[in-house]
C-alpha cells in the first residue's frame, strides 16, 4: 500500500517537468506503438482471417478465376438415378481395395465454371458458402488425396445442395463431363433440398447414373438402404423422412396418423429418459450435424464403414457421448458363461531358488482334483532347475519354463503351455492352502470367470489427512483387492497384463520389485468394472503366529511402498478403478451343523 | 535528468517497435508457406480445395427458406397415396400399408386363421403356428387382432418341392379377412426354383408383410419386411481365441447358373492348411454331364474332411451364397461359434433391422474373395474374442429355436407399430437381448437391471420392501409386525408396502407400528398369488425386498443382503435357498429343500431383486403359468426363479448361513401355514416340470457358494465386525 502510494505521488511529478510539446509528442508515439501492437495481436489470434487475407493478397484466388467449360446442347445426359443401386451393384470396391489403414481415399475435382452455349451458368448461385466449407473440410481431413488414380471416392465440385438453384439438364450434362465420371461410379453428391414444383420429389431430380447420394429429406422409398447416406436438413419433421442415420436414443418418431395422440405419447416418456434424450440429441448435434464439416466427415466415415465393415465403428461408438464412454465399462468376457468343470485349471508357480519349498507346494497342489497341469516359472537366470528325476512325481503334466529376466510380472505371462481358461497363480511358499480350499476357489472362479478370485483380501482407503490413497491389510469388513500369492483368473487377463498394461506401471513394478499383484487388481477392475472375489476366511499366507500380515511386509517401509503403488497406479489409470465390497464366498454348508463327510468342502482351512 | 528520461522513453518505444516487427515476422513463415503451397499447386494441377476469397452465396437463398410454403404443396400422405396406387405392394412401408387403429385399441394381438380341413401343413409351419398360439400375443378373436397369420403353409414356394401348396392364389383371395393382405404377415423360407431362383412367391401377397429367408436388399422393404434365418455351442472363451483352422467352407459347387461364380472361385483361396475351402460337384442327377476338369480332384479333397469337425475347429467360417442368397451355413456357423464371413452380396441379413451384424460376422464382398484370407488374418484377437461371444449371444437370443425366430419377428413388428416405445439397438444387441427387455416397461436403459455398467451408473441405493400378508392381524406379537419394525430400521429402506391378500378387511391404520419410513397398505387384486409380483407404481426404487408375512429377518441381515445385491443387480439375492435335480427314475425334475452343497433357487419369502422382474413376471409369462400359480396358491417363488435364471443364465445368490427363516419352521407357531400342508411339496414338484416344459429347457443353474460378510465367524473380536448380529443364528 505504502509503496504504491509513493509511486503514484511520483508519477504526476514527472510529467509536469516535461514540456507540453514533448508530452504530446510522446503520447502520440505511444498510442501509435500501442495501436500497432494491438492490431498485430489481433492478427495473431485470428489465424483464419490472416490466412484468407494472405490468400486474397498473395494468391488473388477467386471462384471467378475457375476455368470456364462450355456445354454443348447435345452433350451427354446421364441416366436417372437407379433405385436398385446397392454397394455391391453400383460401387466399384476394387478402387478401394485392401488397405492396412482401412481408410477410403477421396478426391475432389478442381473447381470449374460450367456454362451453356449461350454462356448462361448452370446454377444461379454457383459455389455456395456451405458447399465450399464442406469441400474445404474434406480436403483438410485424412480422407483426402490429390492423386486421382489412388482415389476410391470422387466428389464433384459442382454444388447441388439446393436443387432449386440448378438447371437440371445442364447440371446433369456437366456431371457427365467429369473426367472420371464412368456412369457416376464411386461419385458422391451432397444434396440438402431435393425436388421442385410441382411434385417435390424426395431425392435430387438431376439425372446422375449411379451416384451415391448424401441427401436430406429422403423418403423411405427413395432412400437406398446401405447405399445412400441420410444427412440432416432444417425442415419440419414428417412421417416419411428417413432420419439421419439411426438414432433412436435422441428423437421420437411419431407416424402422421398418430398426430392427434402426440401429446399423450410424448407425456408417456419418463422424465429420466427425456433428460437422457436431450443430452444425447445435443451431443449428436455437436458431434455430427453442427457444421458442414461435421456433416461431410460423418458422411465419409459412414461410407468408409461400409467398405471396411470389419473395421467399422460400433453402434455405441457412434451413439455414446464421451462422458458415458469414460464411466461405462463393457467386460470383454461379456457372455454369461459358467465354464464346465472338466478342463480344470493350470497352476503357475513362480520360483527363484527355494527348491525344497517349491517341491512341497507342487506335492500339495497335485492333490487338488481339478488341477490339469502344473507350470513352474523358473525365474533364476544364474541357476538351472533341478534335474528331472528329482522332481516330485505327480498325476498331471509338469512343465518348467525358464525366463530371460528375473521379473515378478513373469508369473502373468500368457505361456502357450497354459491350455485352460483358468489359471492359478501361486507362490513357491504357499503351502498352507488345503486341497478343499483350492478346489473351492476354482469352483467360485467358474461362477465368476471374469474376476480375480483369491484368498487374503486387501483394501485401499482414502487418507483424509494426507490427501492420498493408503494400502490397508488390517482386519477390515471390506475388500477391494486379493493377493495373487494364490489367485485364480482367466488367461485373457495374462494377455492384457503382458501386452496392454501401461508401460509406466510395468516399469514401476520392475524397479520396485513389488506391487505386481496390485497392478493385476487394478487392471482387471479397470477392464471389467467389477470387484474381485475373496474366498474362505484366509487372511494371511505366511507366519500364522505373526501379527503383521504379509510375510515380506513385516516392515513398515514395505507397507508405505504398497500405498505408493496404489497412488501411482491410480494416477496412471487416471481414475481409481478398484471396487469395494463387503462379501466373501464360502461353501454353502460352511460352519453348518452338518456331518462333515457329507460336505463337499469340509476342510476349508483357517485364518 | 530530462535527457535521461527521454532516452528511457525512446528506448522503450524502440523496444515496442522491435516487438512489433518481431510479431509481424511471425506472419512471414505463414506467408511463405502459402507461397510454397502455391509452388506445389503449380507443379500439380490437382490441389487441395483452395480457400476462396469470394463472398459466396448460401445454398438456400433467403426467399426459399420459407419451408412452410415449400412443403405445403403436397402432403406426404397425398404423395404416399399416389405412390401406393402406382406401386402397390412393392413400395409398402408400415405407415402406408398397415392399419394402426386395431393395434392402438387392443394392443399388439395376433390372430391365426383356423386350419382348414384337408389342408396339409408342414411340421415347420405347425411349429410356427403353435408358437404364436402359445405366446402372450395370441388372440382367438379376429376383431381384436392387429396382425393376421395365415393357416395356409407358405414356407416352401418352390414349385418342384413336395411341400408346395397349389392354388394358393385363389385360396388366399377367398379368405374373408384378407383385405388385400393388410396387417397380414406371411412366413416364407424358399421361393422361386431352378434356374433363376426368383423371390416371387407365386401368389399376390398384396399389402402383406413378408417374413422371409434370403431376401435380397433390392426386394427388401425396409421397416416392413422381416428377414428371417433358415432354421450354443460355446462353453468357454479359450485364449488365444484362435482355432485349428482360420477359415473353412464345405459345400456344393454349382458348375453353371446363378450363384456359381463365387463357389467356382473358392479353390483359388484354399491352401489345405489353415484355409480349407472344399467343394463337390456331386449333386443333382446329371452332374457327370456338367463336370469340369477340376471336379475329380475337388471331390477327392472334399471327402477328406469332416464338416462338423471343421465347423467346430475353425475361427472363421465362409458363408458364400448358394443358389439362393441365404444359406443354412450361416446359422450353423453361428451356432458353432465360428465367426461367419459373409460372401453373399445383397443378402438382407436375418433381422438386419435390429441386429448389428458387424459385431458378430465379417461382411465380405463377393468381388473381393481373394482378399478374404488377408482380411480375416488381420482381425485382432480381442475382436475375435468379442465376435465369437456375440455369435453365441445372438444364436441363443434369437435363432436357437423356431419359437425364438417367430417371437423375434413379432417383436420387431410390434416395435414398429408402437414406434415411440421401441427397443434401442443396445437392447437388441447386448445380453439378455430384445426378447427379455420389454420397452413397454421403460424407454430409459437405466431403469433396467442389465445396462448399469454400459451406462456407467449404479442402481438407486435404497429398496422398497413388499410384504405379502395373508392372515388377519389379531395379535401385536404377530411375526409380520416384528418384521415390519426390523425392515423399517434398515438404513437402505425407502418404504414398505404391505400387500393385503387376506380375506379379512384391512386393519385400522393405528394397528400398524409407527416406523420412520412410509408404510403403504395395498389391497390385493383378486387376492391371488401372482399379485405379489405386480409392477405396482408405488415401487419407486430399483430394488424390491420381497417378504412373506412370517419371515424372520433382522435389520443387519436386510442391510447385508442389500449391499450384496448392489453388486449383482440382475440376480435374486436372498436367504432361503432350494435346489432342483434330475430324478432319473421318474424321468422328471425334482425339488428339494434339504440341506445340500449347492442350490439353484432363492425363495422370494426373503429376497432382493430388481423391480423390472415384476414387470417381466406380469407381462412376459403366459397366462397358463400364472394361472397355475394362482390356482394352487403356490410355486410363485419357483416361477420367479425360473424367469430370472432364464434371463440371466446365472444362479441366484444365497447370503449367509441362515436357513430357517420362518416362524412355522422353527416350531414356534401352531398356526396353519401353507408350508405345513403336505400337498404343498408335491405341488412344487409338479410346478417345476410344468415350468421347465414351457421354458423349453431347465433354466435353473446351480451354485456351490454363498456370500458371507468378510469377517463372518472369524476368530477376531466381535467389535471389529460390521455385521455382528448375522452370526447369531
Amino acid at each position: 500500500m505504502y509503496a504504491s502510494g509513493k509511486y503514484s505521488s511520483r508519477g504526476p511529478a514527472l510529467i509536469p517537468r516535461m514540456k507540453t510539446k514533448h508530452r504530446i509528442y510522446y503520447i502520440t508515439l505511444f498510442s501509435v506503438v500501442l495501436l500497432g501492437l494491438i492490431a498485430t495481436g489481433m492478427f495473431q489470434f485470428w489465424p483464419h482471417s490472416i490466412e484468407s487475407a494472405a490468400d486474397w493478397t498473395l494468391d488473388k484466388r477467386s471462384v471467378h478465376d475457375a476455368p470456364l467449360v462450355r456445354l454443348s446442347v447435345s452433350s451427354l445426359i446421364p441416366e436417372r438415378g437407379d433405385l436398385s443401386c446397392r454397394m455391391h451393384t453400383c460401387f466399384d470396391v476394387y478402387r478401394c481395395g485392401y488397405n492396412p489403414k482401412n481408410r477410403i481415399k477421396v478426391y475432389i475435382y478442381p473447381l470449374q465454371k460450367f456454362v451453356d452455349e449461350l454462356g448462361v451458368p448452370i446454377s444461379s448461385t454457383g459455389l455456395s458458402r456451405e458447399y465450399n466449407d464442406l469441400l474445404s473440410a474434406i480436403s483438410d481431413s485424412d480422407f483426402y488425396t490429390d492423386d486421382v488414380t489412388r482415389a476410391c471416392l470422387f466428389i464433384p465440385s459442382i454444388d447441388v445442395l439446393n436443387q432449386n438453384s440448378l438447371r437440371i439438364r445442364e447440371t446433369a450434362q456437366a456431371l457427365a463431363m467429369l473426367p472420371r465420371w464412368d456412369k457416376g461410379m464411386n461419385h458422391l453428391l451432397f444434396n440438402m433440398l431435393p425436388g421442385g414444383p410441382p411434385d417435390y420429389n424426395t431425392a435430387l431430380d438431376v439425372p446422375r447414373d449411379r451416384v451415391l447420394l448424401a441427401g436430406g429429406g429422403f423418403s423411405t422409398w427413395t432412400y437406398r438402404q446401405g447405399y445412400d447416406v441420410s444427412i440432416p436438413v432444417y425442415s419440419p419433421l414428417s412421417a416419411d423422412v428417413e432420419l439421419p442415420e439411426r438414432q433412436p436414443g435422441a428423437s421420437v418418431v411419431i407416424p402422421e396418423e398418430k398426430l392427434s395422440e402426440m401429446y399423450t405419447i410424448l407425456k408417456s416418456i419418463p422424465h429420466r429418459q427425456v433428460e437422457e434424450m436431450q443430452r444425447q440429441a445435443h451431443w449428436f448435434w455437436e458431434a455430427y450435424f453442427s457444421s458442414m464439416k461435421a456433416i461431410g466427415l460423418t458422411t465419409l466415415q459412414i461410407i468408409n464403414d461400409r467398405i471396411y465393415p470389419y473395421a467399422a465403428r460400433t453402434y455405441e461408438q457412434w451413439n455414446n457421448p464421451p462422458v458415458v464412454k469414460w464411466s461405462s465399462v463393457n467386460s470383454p468376457l461379456f457372455l454369461p458363461l459358467i465354464p464346465p468343470r472338466a478342463p480344470g485349471f493350470t497352476a503357475v508357480v513362480l520360483t527363484y531358488d527355494r527348491v525344497e519349498s517349491l517341491f512341497r507346494v507342487i506335492t500339495e497342489i497335485s492333490k487338488v482334483p481339478s488341477l490339469a497341469k502344473l507350470l513352474v516359472v523358473w525365474n533364476n537366470q544364474n541357476k538351472s532347475p533341478p534335474e528331472e528325476s528329482l522332481w516330485p512325481k505327480i498325476g498331471v503334466p509338469l512343465k518348467v519354463v525358464r525366463t530371460k529376466e528375473n521379473k515378478l510380472s513373469n508369473r502373468f505371462f500368457p505361456y502357450d503351455e497354459i491350455e485352460t481358461e483358468a489359471v492359478l497363480a501361486i507362490d513357491d511358499d504357499i503351502i498352507m492352502l488345503t486341497s478343499d480350499e483350492l478346489q473351492f476357489g476354482y469352483e467360485v472362479w467358474r461362477e465368476f470367470p471374469d474376476r480375480l478370485v483369491g484368498y487374503p483380501g486387501r483394501l485401499h482407503l482414502w487418507d483424509h489427512e494426507m490427501g492420498k490413497w493408503k494400502y490397508e491389510s488390517e482386519w477390515t469388513n471390506e475388500v477391494s483387492m486379493v493377493l495373487t500369492g494364490a489367485a485364480f483368473y482367466h488367461k485373457y487377463f495374462s494377455y492384457v497384463y503382458t501386452y496392454k498394461m501401461p508401460l509406466d506401471i510395468k516399469n514401476w513394478e520392475y524397479t520396485h520389485m513389488n506391487c505386481e499383484d496390485i497392478a493385476m487388481n487394478f487392471l482387471v477392475a479397470n477392464i471389467t468394472g467389477k470387484a474381485p472375489i475373496k474366498v474362505t476366511p484366509r487372511k494371511k499366507f505366511k507366519c500364522p503366529e505373526c501379527t503383521a500380515i504379509d510375510g515380506l511386509s513385516l516392515d513398515q517401509t514395505h507397507m508405505v511402498e504398497r500405498s505408493e503403488c496404489i497412488n501411482k497406479f491410480a494416477s496412471v489409470f487416471g481414475t481409481m478403478p478398484l471396487k469395494v465390497v463387503e462379501h466373501r464366498a464360502d461353501p454353502v454348508l460352511y460352519k453348518d451343523d452338518f456331518p462333515e463327510k457329507l460336505k463337499s468342502f469340509p476342510n476349508i482351512g483357517s485364518l | 535528468m530530462q535527457a535521461k528520461k527521454r532516452y528511457l522513453i525512446l528506448l522503450s518505444a524502440g523496444a515496442c517497435l522491435a516487438l512489433l516487427s518481431y510479431l509481424g515476422g511471425v506472419r512471414l513463415p505463414a506467408a511463405s508457406r502459402s507461397r510454397r503451397d502455391r509452388g506445389r499447386n503449380a507443379r500439380r494441377p490437382d490441389q487441395p480445395w483452395p480457400h476462396f476469397s469470394d463472398p459466396l452465396h448460401l445454398f438456400l437463398p433467403s426467399d426459399q427458406t420459407d419451408t412452410e410454403e415449400y412443403n405445403l404443396h403436397v402432403s406426404p400422405r397425398q404423395k404416399r397415396d399416389v405412390n401406393t396406387s402406382v406401386y402397390r405392394g412393392r413400395r409398402c412401408r408400415v405407415d402406408s400399408c398397415f392399419d394402426f387403429a386395431p393395434c392402438q385399441k387392443n394392443g399388439f394381438k395376433v390372430y391365426v386363421y383356423p386350419q382348414q380341413k384337408g389342408e396339409k401343413i408342414s411340421e415347420s409351419y405347425q411349429n410356427i403356428l403353435a408358437t404364436i398360439e402359445g405366446s402372450r400375443f395370441y388372440t382367438s378373436d379376429p376383431g381384436q387382432a392387429c396382425l393376421f397369420i395365415l393357416s395356409l403353409d407358405t414356407l416352401d414356394r418352390d414349385q418342384l418341392s413336395p411341400q408346395y401348396v397349389h392354388n394358393l392364389k385363389t385360396k388366399v383371395q377367398n379368405l374373408p379377412l384378407w383385405n388385400d393382405g393388410r396387417n397380414h404377415l406371411i412366413f416364407n423360407l424358399y421361393s422361386g426354383t431352378w434356374p433363376d431362383y426368383t423371390e416371387d412367391l407365386g401368389f399376390d401377397i398384396g399389402q402383406a408383410m413378408l417374413a422371409k429367408a434370403s431376401i435380397s436388399t433390392e426386394n427388401f422393404r425396409p421397416s416392413f419386411d422381416v428377414s428371417i434365418p433358415l432354421s450354443g455351442f460355446l462353453k468357454y472363451n479359450s485364449i488365444p481365441p484362435l482355432r485349428k483352422y482360420a477359415l473353412v467352407f464345405k459345400g456344393k459347387r454349382y458348375l453353371t447358373g446363378i450363384g456359381s461364380d463365387t463357389r467356382n472361385a473358392l479353390h483359388h483361396v484354399h491352401n489345405a492348411e489353415d484355409v480349407v475351402l472344399l467343394t463337390t460337384c456331386k449333386h443333382g442327377k446329371d452332374w457327370q454331364r456338367h463336370k469340369d476338369a477340376r471336379c475329380d480332384a475337388d471331390n477327392a479333397e472334399y471327402d477328406k474332411y469332416d464338416y462338423k469337425e471343421m465347423l467346430h475347429n475353425s475361427t472363421f467360417c465362409l458363408v458364400p451364397r448358394g443358389r439362393r442368397l441365404g444359406s443354412f451355413r450361416f446359422l450353423e456357423a453361428l451356432q458353432a461359434a465360428c465367426v461367419p464371413v459373409m460372401l453373399s452380396n445383397g443378402w438382407e441379413l436375418p433381422f438386419s433391422e435390429i441386429i448389428d451384424w458387424n459385431t458378430a460376422a465379417v461382411i465380405g464382398d463377393e468381388r473381393l474373395l481373394l482378399q478374404i484370407p488377408t482380411t480375416v488374418r488381420s482381425i485382432h484377437q480381442d475382436k475375435i474374442l468379442s465376435l465369437r461371444q456375440q455369435t453365441q449371444f445372438l444364436w441363443e437370443a434369437y435363432f436357437s429355436s423356431v419359437e425364438k425366430i417367430v417371437l423375434t419377428t413379432l417383436e420387431i413388428i410390434q416395435d414398429r407399430v408402437l414406434e415411440h416405445g421401441s427397443r434401442s439397438s443396445l437392447m437388441w444387441n447386448s445380453h439378455p437381448g430384445g426378447l427379455f427387455a420389454l420397452p413397454q416397461y421403460s424407454g430409459y436403459l437405466g431403469d433396467f437391471p442389465f445396462y448399469y455398467a454400459t451406462l456407467g451408473i449404479k442402481p438407486y441405493p435404497k429398496f422398497t420392501a413388499v410384504i405379502h400378508a395373508v392372515s388377519p392381524l389379531v395379535s401385536q406379537s404377530q411375526p409380520i409386525l416384528k418384521l415390519l419394525v426390523a425392515v423399517a430400521k434398515s438404513q437402505y429402506c425407502s418404504q414398505i408396502i404391505v400387500l393385503w391378500n387376506c380375506d379379512k378387511p384391512l386393519p385400522a391404520k393405528h394397528r400398524w407400528p409407527a416406523t420412520s419410513v412410509p408404510v403403504i397398505v395395498i389391497e390385493g387384486e383378486n387376492k391371488v398369488m401372482s399379485s405379489r409380483f405386480l409392477p405396482y407404481e408405488t415401487i419407486s426404487t430399483d430394488a424390491v425386498l420381497s417378504l412373506d408375512e412370517d419371515t424372520v429377518l433382522s435389520t443387519t441381515e436386510v442391510d447385508f443382503a442389500f449391499t450384496v445385491w448392489q453388486s449383482f443387480p440382475e440376480r435374486i439375492v436372498g436367504y432361503p435357498a432350494r435346489s432342483h435335480f434330475w430324478d432319473g427314475n421318474k424321468e422328471r425334475w425334482g425339488y428339494t429343500s434339504k440341506w445340500t452343497n449347492d442350490y439353484s433357487m432363492v425363495l422370494t419369502g426373503a429376497a432382493i431383486y430388481h423391480r423390472y422382474y415384476h414387470h417381466l413376471y406380469t407381462n412376459y409369462l403366459p397366462t397358463s403359468l400364472k394361472g397355475m400359480v394362482d390356482q394352487l396358491a403356490n410355486c410363485e417363488d419357483i416361477l420367479m426363479n425360473f424367469l430370472v435364471s432364464a434371463v440371466t443364465k446365472l444362479p441366484p445368490i444365497k447370503v449367509t448361513q441362515k436357513k430357517q427363516y420362518k416362524e412355522t419352521m422353527m416350531g414356534q407357531s401352531s398356526r396353519a401355514s401353507r408350508w405345513a400342508d403336505p400337498d404343498h411339496f408335491a405341488q412344487r414338484q409338479t410346478c417345476m416340470n410344468k415350468f421347465a416344459s414351457w421354458f423349453g429347457a431347465m433354466p435353473l443353474v446351480h451354485s456351490r457358494m454363498r456370500l458371507d460378510p468378510i469377517l463372518f465367524k472369524d476368530q477376531v473380536s466381535i467389535l471389529r465386525k460390521k455385521y455382528r448380529d448375522i452370526e447369531r443364528l
